[in-house]
């Protein structure tokens, strides 16, 4: 989905690419954009199985590393804007139709979502701009 | 292995990779800016010595858990001369020539197989090669300005989500962004004027 986070750069292609499994909650691995390096998976056996680990051989590729973390950081922000909204909703429910508390409700969920949108949409537009510069 | 330790073996791969790097940049000048010339054959242990030997400033061989690259086992020191070179095993070196002792991969530390790492800071190899090197950094730190920013934008998101409709919390996110907005526009003009004053070296 982040692939357009990594136009502004050389093609990662390489000999291979590392293995993305076992995440935790679905975030990305922080060495997912790197190419890989061929390795033996055992290495006192010649004729064992090629494993593939992330390599970096350029300087630009700290950049690759940042864009895993922008893609984790955008994880968390979904998952903070839906536990306050619910957070704000509990608070609604318990605000006994006080005017000041459910304003202090409303308001929760209100910049729940305020910064979610602020996430997501200055994560486009700030590519955007940033990538057609170059 | 266990996660962890793999991830804090490659960083230690690579932030001593790095050291070398720079070690070599100082030490050598624009040499640190040359292309890798040999690609270690692991099958084959005299052509990966040889590499190893040979090759030149700025193409680093370190192990993948940051530890230097072992001599196969077999490996003597140069015999003195008018004697017989032999292996440290004892036996005759093939040709009388002690660096044709090899036996085995080349290994590292941890027994893991040795990996070649060679980091190009992405010089052009032209002109003054200490400018050479300035202008690299400078490309590569403008590549990031706007992943910097839109990782910043996505804090100030959080920070905004999480504010509890707080005015004074949500007032703190709302001046990160401007000063996003900021740095942006002001990496904008900074990158024009110059890209107009030395046309074609910083961005492209």
């Amino acid at each position: 989905m982040f692939n357009f986070l990594l136009s502004q750069f050389a093609a990662v292609g390489g000999p291979c690419k590392p293995d993305a499994g076992g995440a935790f909650l679905g975030f990305p691995h922080w060495y997912q954009y790197l190419s890989g390096i061929q390795a033996l998976s055992d290495p006192a056996n010649n004729s064992s199985a090629l494993i593939c680990n992330p390599g970096i051989t350029s300087l630009n590729d700290v950049w690759l590393i940042v864009a895993a973390v922008i893609e984790i950081l955008l994880r968390v922000a979904a998952i903070v804007a839906v536990i306050f909204v619910i957070y704000g909703g509990v608070q609604y429910v318990i605000s006994r139709a006080e005017p000041d508390k459910t304003n202090q409700a409303r308001h929760t969920i209100i910049n729940a979502l305020v910064g979610l949108s602020i996430a997501v949409l200055a994560a486009v537009i700030v590519n955007f701009i940033a990538g057609n510069i170059h | 292995m266990h996660l962890l330790q793999k991830h804090k073996a490659i960083l230690k791969g690579t932030a001593v990779g790095t050291l070398l790097v720079l070690a070599n940049i100082f030490l050598f000048g624009a040499a640190a800016s040359a292309a890798t010339t040999c690609t270690p054959d692991v099958n084959s242990p005299q052509a990966y010595q040889q590499c190893v030997t040979t090759a030149t400033p700025g193409t680093i061989i370190v192990c993948q858990n940051g530890s230097s690259v072992t001599a196969p086992a077999k490996c003597s020191a140069a015999s003195s001369t008018g004697v017989t070179p032999t292996c440290s095993d004892g036996s005759n070196a093939p040709g009388g020539d002690v660096s044709q002792c090899f036996s085995g991969t080349p290994h590292c530390g941890g027994g893991e197989n040795a990996v070649k790492m060679s980091f190009s800071i992405d010089c052009q190899g032209r002109g003054n090669p200490i400018m050479d090197a300035v202008f690299a950094i400078i490309r590569f730190l403008s590549a990031g300005v706007g992943l910097v920013i839109v990782g910043s934008m996505v804090f100030a998101g959080i920070q905004y989500s999480s504010s509890r409709g707080d005015p004074n919390a949500s007032a703190l996110a709302i001046k990160r962004i401007q000063s996003n907005v900021i740095a942006l526009l002001i990496f904008i003009f900074a990158s024009a004027i110059l890209d107009f004053v030395i046309p074609g070296v910083f961005l492209k």
